[in-house]
């Protein structure tokens, strides 16, 4: 599967999502709540490839995001490589082949990912609405997980 | 003990922790690295975004006819508003000569177009097409056509960020302009903002506009926030809070014009 799934396409393939979600990720709401679609492919890319490439199409993905972010530090820089750090590591105990797992570690990682954005958040004394931290927190991972079995389909 | 896996285990602890304190660092890297990024991504944002705009006017082409037959419309009574409010200014501007009160000289505005929006949940941002080369600064606040739509975060060469004013991390000093009642004003992430401190005996009413208060330098006074939604008690019972319809469309927004002192 590494062979075919080749390193460049991979990153020309994060960065044009990158610029995807920028120009017309608004048009694909569900209730406000955005996917993720480069939170979909670290995770994928933590699954498909070894250790080392993995974690740096992770950092790859953090940069871009960090790019279009407010943020005053690296966050998204931090936390995805994290995240696939997570994902190799739990990939080590659990067999990973079934859409049905990856699906759910998908979600797992979008729930923990926008869990502690909204936790960071609250830190640094911005206060959003219950229900604005909700959809955040739990219609976001729920719609990302929903839509990425056509991504891992498109990688099969 | 095996010394082999001793020195094994130490090896492995170094390495993990030269990884960590290199993220570290790399992640300090990033707002020097971001605006010189954005400057390289102006072209393909916006040819992106030009694709994106002609798919839009075949697609939604009914949808665009009809909202332009309703804004003809409403142009032709702006139109009649807007000669009633050039009289009152005269007449302002008269009695203000009369009085000798200092006048603030207008504003310059630059008009700049959306070409990308934050794939952020947590953050409202807009990237606009103009930059420093244009003028634009660190600070420098932009308007919507209706009224207040944010503030310049991040300017590079050609590319501009847009923190909008449904940001929580976006606070702005307002009043109520019927009844000069001030506050604060912040963003939800929502279609919504609310405005704070509010004193429990304010007069606020459901209708009422609210517009920057100018007490703050970076502001200026009299632009268009929004109107009261409905008002209620804070969970504290010692202040009131307000729900506030932004004037200008957030998610529609296309155009701004960024102000240039």
């Amino acid at each position: 599967m590494q062979n075919k799934l080749s390193k460049r396409i991979f990153l020309l393939t994060l960065t044009a999502l990158a610029i995807f979600e920028v120009i017309a990720g608004e048009y694909f709401l569900l209730c406000g709540a955005r996917m993720d679609l480069l939170l979909i492919m670290v995770v994928i890319g933590s699954i498909y490839f070894d250790a080392k490439w993995a974690l740096f199409f992770s950092l790859f993905t953090g940069l871009l995001k960090d790019l279009f972010s407010t943020d005053i530090f690296g966050l998204n820089t931090l936390l995805l490589p994290g995240i696939t750090f997570l994902v190799i590591k739990l990939s080590r105990k659990i067999i990973l082949e079934h859409t049905v797992i990856r699906v759910v570690i998908i979600f797992a990682a979008a729930l923990l990912y926008n869990l502690l954005l909204g936790i960071l958040s609250f830190s640094r004394g911005i206060s959003v609405p219950w229900g604005i931290f909700v959809r955040n927190t739990v219609l976001s991972p729920i719609y990302t997980a929903a839509i990425s079995p056509l991504l891992l389909k498109a990688i099969e | 003990m095996n010394p082999r896996l001793d020195k094994l285990k130490n090896k492995n602890l170094v390495y993990f922790l030269a990884v960590f304190f290199s993220l570290i660092i790399l992640a300090g890297l990033i707002p020097a690295l971001r605006v010189p990024a954005l400057s390289i991504l102006k072209y393909p944002l916006r040819l992106a975004s030009l694709i994106k705009r002609e798919v839009n006017g075949i697609i939604f082409y009914h949808r665009n006819f009809i909202r332009n037959e309703l804004l003809q419309k409403e142009i032709g009574l702006l139109r009649q508003k807007l000669n009633t409010l050039n009289e009152a200014e005269l007449e302002n501007k008269r009695l203000s000569d009369l009085l000798s009160l200092k006048q603030r000289a207008p504003y310059k505005v630059l008009a700049a177009k959306v070409i990308g929006r934050s794939a952020d949940n947590w953050a409202s941002t807009v990237i606009i097409d103009q930059g420093h080369h244009s003028g634009i600064r660190r600070g420098m606040v932009v308007l919507g056509f209706a009224g207040l739509a944010g503030r310049v975060t991040e300017a590079s060469s050609f590319i501009s960020k847009v923190m909008l004013i449904n940001d929580p991390d976006l606070a702005v000093s307002a009043m109520v302009q019927r009844s000069r009642w001030q506050g604060l004003v912040t963003g939800t992430l929502g279609n919504y903002l609310v405005m704070r401190y509010l004193p429990k005996d304010s007069d606020i009413q459901p209708a009422d506009s609210i517009i920057t208060s100018g007490l703050t330098e970076t502001y200026p006074k009299g632009l268009c926030i929004g109107e009261v939604l409905e008002t209620g008690e804070e969970f504290s019972g010692l202040s009131r809070y307000a729900i506030i319809r932004p004037a200008v469309e957030l998610a529609v927004l296309e155009e701004v014009l960024v102000i240039i002192p």
